[in-house]
């Protein structure tokens, strides 16, 4: 077996990336981490002449000077890996920006290959690229593509199978700068740098970040700045520098400067547009979508269609897989039997790690099966920037990012996934922000309880439409918690975590239809699977741990927990049993209405219960009142994150001091409230 | 008198003059394409007026206004385009 090659995929955001990403590699995608890194990037392979490929999708990015955590690991890819070709897209429409980030990534010499993409949006903007200048402009392979249609892929896996000769035209700087390098440059000479392009080191030693060290010294195995020559080298370079007027930020800027003048030259030569850029679709469809009027109705409508199909669409593949583990159970019992398994232990296992795995299953993927693919079209349309877009005037009096809207919108579907969302919003103190309020949003785990709860108390099951008055009912609570969610954002940011609100730069990209199939694959592999796995992982000890707390000694520890409990829970609105259930609950949160029935019906395991009025029946003879449905939907909403979630924002934040921030925050917010509107249902009642 | 980003008005064209911003705004924009001698239109607001999205080098780029006031610009006239980009116009 021929070795692998590898290529690093990189680009500016919104050029299509991911397209030609799934055009090249079909269905084979998985995330993976690369060396030594935690951070998960995208890797697919493709066959191409007998010839095996990797290919790595790179965090899309503006520049190789990163502003987010994203865009560092991005950075750190393409300048620290071992890949042997890097692919650039490009998108035909904007090729002057995107040719400043060509220019950066020419200049670290390696193998590059350039893919001019989106080309069928060019030709509609009457914009045509010459596209054999522009390659012999650059000095590299330029491949022409309209990704989504499949058009130019052959010809990139091509482009990548040949061995690109490496012509790469590089830029000059300006007189002072190019003599400052001369300083570096030699003594780079006498050291070992692997695979890095000296000058391009040279550069970076001038203008580096602190985090570029790093990369370099994980890059290396060694420290560079340990090294005295090279000290002595850059502060000679920057004395001379110092000394003709130009400090660091001015560097920064002539280095820039230079790399945009010559893309600002080669896209003037190599575009040939006909008339202006016209943009006037999509200024159409913005004025209604974020007009000062329509906004808001937009957004609740599209809140409310993504509700409204998650929760109707789930409930038909719920119950199928329900089936399924209920079936299987009895079967996969009887297997262990013979095999000679005791039967505490089967009962443990199948009672009750299976059987809570099943449930988590069976609750968790449906919902997170539609809501992910729908959140990837939102995407695919260019629709969510322009959420975060509408919604910015409301964060910046909370002083925070308006990019933490999309991460509330990822917390809808799991809080893992919006507090690793966060990773896009660029400054520090607003991003830790978004992760410890990122569990204020209601996610797919704790819905279909809030919903059964919705319909039980709130709306007669037999209603006609009932499923849209839970929509309904679900959109208030989730509006309620975005308020509260701005509310503490603000608090943060005036206390624990102060500040002044960071810069809000983004692009709203053109308006594109969706590719349903490719959405479909990529959030299911890329989104569903990925949580729905580490959910597993957690449901299955969880089963067998509260199995063994109602099977062991009689009860005894589960008693005494909840009458611990009790009075804590009714001075919430609450009680010891649904307390305890929040506890047991901390593996992943679909699983604490289960227990709390459980408890209740003082069963041995964990109840299959489906329909609604088993559960009605077996609530209000526990004396639960509209009272407790709605504290316990508050608490639902705001208590301390799941244990998945807790380890996410772990390993996000690296710290302990966060995690337990983002333990107590929610919980304590939960205990307020309750208590208020405990105190608010009592002395109604008494006046009443 | 000089004026900013944030004075033209929607469907206004103008020619970026100075970015008097933070080293790490500056380097921000650079990366979308905002520099010096640039072309900037802006397109529309949010509900609120803020941010406002401009047309950039052919993408549309959100910004808040507190931002867009850091940056100095000159208006131009309708004559000013992608013809006579290489001569100021106002």
């Amino acid at each position: 077996m021929a070795e692998k090659i590898k290529i690093a995929l990189a680009g500016n955001p919104n050029v299509g990336k991911s397209t030609v990403f799934n055009a090249l590699t079909g269905l084979k995608q998985h995330t993976g981490n690369w060396t030594g890194k935690t951070v998960g990037v995208f890797s697919g392979e493709y066959k191409h002449n007998n010839k095996c490929y990797e290919i790595v999708d790179v965090p899309g990015t503006y520049s190789l000077i990163p502003h987010s955590k994203e865009e560092c690991v991005a950075r750190d890819f393409l300048c620290f890996s071992e890949s042997d070709k890097t692919l650039i897209v490009c998108d035909a429409t904007s090729l002057e920006r995107n040719l400043y980030f060509v220019y950066q990534i020419l200049e670290l010499n390696k193998e590059t290959i350039v893919c001019v993409n989106l080309l069928d949006e060019a030709k509609k903007k009457g914009i045509e690229i010459d596209l054999q200048l522009l390659s012999y402009e650059l000095g590299v392979t330029v491949v022409g593509a309209t990704a989504r249609e499949n058009e130019g892929i052959y010809e990139v896996k091509n482009a990548l199978e040949e061995r690109n000769n490496k012509n790469i035209k590089r830029i000059k700087y300006q007189k002072e700068i190019e003599q400052s390098l001369e300083y570096i440059y030699p003594v780079l000479f006498k050291l070992d740098l692997k695979e890095l392009d000296k000058r391009w080191l040279s550069l970076r030693l001038l203008d580096g970040d602190e985090e570029f060290f790093t990369g370099l010294k994980e890059y290396l195995g060694y420290d560079l700045r340990e090294n005295d020559f090279i000290n002595n080298a850059i502060e000679k370079s920057w004395k001379f520098l110092n000394d003709n007027g130009i400090d660091k930020e001015e560097f920064c800027e002539l280095v820039a400067e230079s790399l945009y003048v010559e893309a600002t030259r080669v896209s003037d030569r190599v575009t040939l547009s006909k008339q202006k850029t016209n943009v006037t679709k999509d200024l159409k469809i913005d004025r209604f979508i974020t007009g000062k009027y329509t906004s808001y109705l937009v957004l609740g409508f599209i809140l409310f269609i993504v509700f409204y199909i998650t929760i109707v669409g789930a409930n038909i593949p719920s119950s199928l897989l329900m089936d399924f583990f209920t079936k299987s159970e009895s079967a996969l019992y009887i297997f262990l039997k013979n095999i000679g398994f005791s039967s505490f232990l089967n009962d443990m296992i199948i009672k009750g790690g299976y059987r809570v795995l099943g449930w988590v299953v069976s609750v968790m993927l449906p919902p997170m099966a539609i809501f992910f693919p729908l959140f990837t079209i939102l995407e695919d349309l260019g629709v969510l920037p322009r959420i975060t877009y509408v919604l910015d005037s409301k964060f910046q009096k909370a002083k925070t990012s308006g990019k933490q809207a999309l991460t509330i919108c990822m917390g809808f579907g799991c809080n893992c996934v919006g507090v690793t969302g966060a990773r896009i919003i660029d400054s520090k103190r607003e991003r830790l922000i978004a992760i410890l309020t990122n569990s204020f949003t209601p996610c797919n785990g704790r819905f279909p309880a809030i919903i059964k709860l919705i319909s039980i108390f709130f709306i007669s099951v037999t209603t006609i439409g009932s499923e849209f008055f839970s929509a309904v009912f679900l959109s208030v609570v989730i509006v309620f918690s975005i308020a509260v969610t701005l509310f503490i954002s603000n608090l943060l940011s005036k206390t624990i975590l102060k500040g002044e609100k960071s810069h809000y730069i983004l692009e709203l990209p053109s308006y594109r239809k969706p590719q349903i199939t490719k959405v479909i694959t990529r959030s299911l592999i890329n989104r569903t699977i990925f949580v729905l796995g580490r959910a597993a992982v957690v449901a299955f000890p969880a089963g067998i741990i509260i199995w063994l707390l109602l099977n062991c000694g009689n009860k005894i520890i589960l008693e005494s927990i909840v009458s611990v409990l009790s009075p804590i829970g009714f001075f919430l609105g609450l009680d010891g049993e649904i307390l305890t259930s929040f506890i047991l609950g901390i593996p992943a949160n679909e699983i604490v209405l289960p227990i709390v029935l459980m408890i209740y019906s003082g069963s041995r395991e964990l109840l299959s219960v489906e329909s609604a009025e088993i559960i009605s029946k077996i609530l209000i003879e526990n004396s639960w009142t509209i009272k407790t449905a709605i504290c316990f939907i508050m608490f639902s909403v705001f208590h301390f994150p799941c244990a998945t979630t807790l380890i996410t924002i772990y390993k996000e934040t690296k710290s302990i001091k966060w995690l337990l921030v983002s333990f107590v925050l929610p919980t304590a917010l939960g205990v307020v409230i309750c208590a208020i509107l405990n105190q608010f249902f009592e002395f109604f009642e008494f006046v009443l | 008198m000089q004026m900013t980003l944030y004075d033209l008005k929607i469907g206004e064209t103008a020619l970026v003059v100075a970015i008097n911003t933070d080293a790490c705004l500056k380097q921000r924009l650079r990366d979308i394409g905002l520099i010096k001698n640039s072309e900037v239109k802006v397109l529309h607001c949010s509900p609120t007026g803020n941010p406002r999205a401009y047309l950039i080098k052919g993408s549309v780029i959100a910004l808040r206004n507190c931002d867009a006031e850091k940056i100095i610009v000159l208006r131009c006239g309708d004559g000013c385009g992608r013809k006579n980009k290489n001569s100021p116009c106002g």
